[in-house]
């Protein structure tokens, strides 16, 4: 019942910070994993949502970050060889983005894997996800005007970021 | 000019995160979320060391070099066996003791 009830916001949530199919599918299945064994923790102070965006998001940034270590940390770094960094990630077409918006969509998100990880969290809740400050703000145990000034550096830093790929 | 594109477009970038449409889970996810728990909360099958495979083969190999190793001494003591017999043969005559000596008792 809980599955069938927020599969799609687990996995969604999930697929916008991890940004690969496969992998949020693994990541959302973890996160109904760890629900399923630390419910009688869950207290009911807050909505039942509310708790598994709190797990999705953790688990999608702990995956993101094992994922940047690495990369890092690969074979052929230690040897000095190049190896693809972040910055030569694959593009990501995220099935939600409209087919004649697939380029900007793609840019966006790699955009996005650039911000530090309470900024990509704050703009997946509110923008991606379409949360409202008051909800966001719960879920990233943050007050509302914390929130307001994470989401302002976080679309500062997009323009940034997109701004130096649009000119290369 | 080339600023304002540039501004534009980011603009435009910026905008698709307000339109995009609702994803769902894939197909059969919570199948395969299923087979998953049930996989992960199954216990661990332990296994009896004699049911390992290297055991059995271990021990299957012992017991077939100890069947070829008896196999061995047994032919050995025969042919052993075989070529002693003169010797035995010389000392029954020498002593009379085959059963045709019998009257060597009885001529006495």
């Amino acid at each position: 019942m809980l599955v069938e009830t927020c599969q799609h916001l687990v996995y969604r949530t999930a697929l916008h910070i991890v940004q690969q199919e496969q992998e949020a599918e693994d990541v959302a299945q973890e996160v109904f994993i760890i629900a399923f064994r630390s419910v009688k923790s869950f207290r009911g102070e807050s909505k039942l949502s509310t708790w598994l965006y709190q797990i999705t998001i953790r688990q999608s940034l702990n995956w993101q970050r094992k994922k940047k270590a690495s990369r890092r940390i690969s074979f052929r770094n230690l040897l000095g060889l190049h190896e693809k960094t972040d910055n030569e990630a694959k593009d990501f077409n995220h099935p939600g983005v409209l087919s004649e918006k697939r380029e900007e969509g793609a840019l966006l998100f790699k955009a996005l894997q650039k911000l530090p990880p309470n900024q990509q969290a704050a703009f997946t809740l509110l923008k991606l996800e379409g949360l409202s400050y008051a909800e966001a703000s719960v879920i990233l145990g943050q007050s509302v005007k914390s929130l307001e000034g994470l989401m302002h550096r976080a679309k500062e830093n997009l323009r940034k970021e997109l701004n130096k790929t649009l000119n290369q | 000019m080339k600023r304002v594109d540039t501004k534009s477009m980011i603009d435009q970038i910026l905008e698709v995160a307000d339109q995009m449409q609702p994803t769902d889970a894939p197909a059969f996810f919570y199948t395969r979320l299923r087979a998953r728990m049930e996989n992960e909360m199954a216990p661990a099958r332990e296994q009896v060391w004699y049911k390992k495979p290297a055991w059995a083969i271990a021990a299957m190999t012992i017991f077939i070099t100890l069947n070829i190793w008896m196999l061995t001494q047994a032919y050995q003591q025969k042919s052993d066996s075989k070529t002693a017999s003169p010797g035995i043969d010389n000392f029954i005559n020498s002593y009379q003791l085959s059963s045709s000596s019998d009257n060597f008792y009885y001529n006495q």
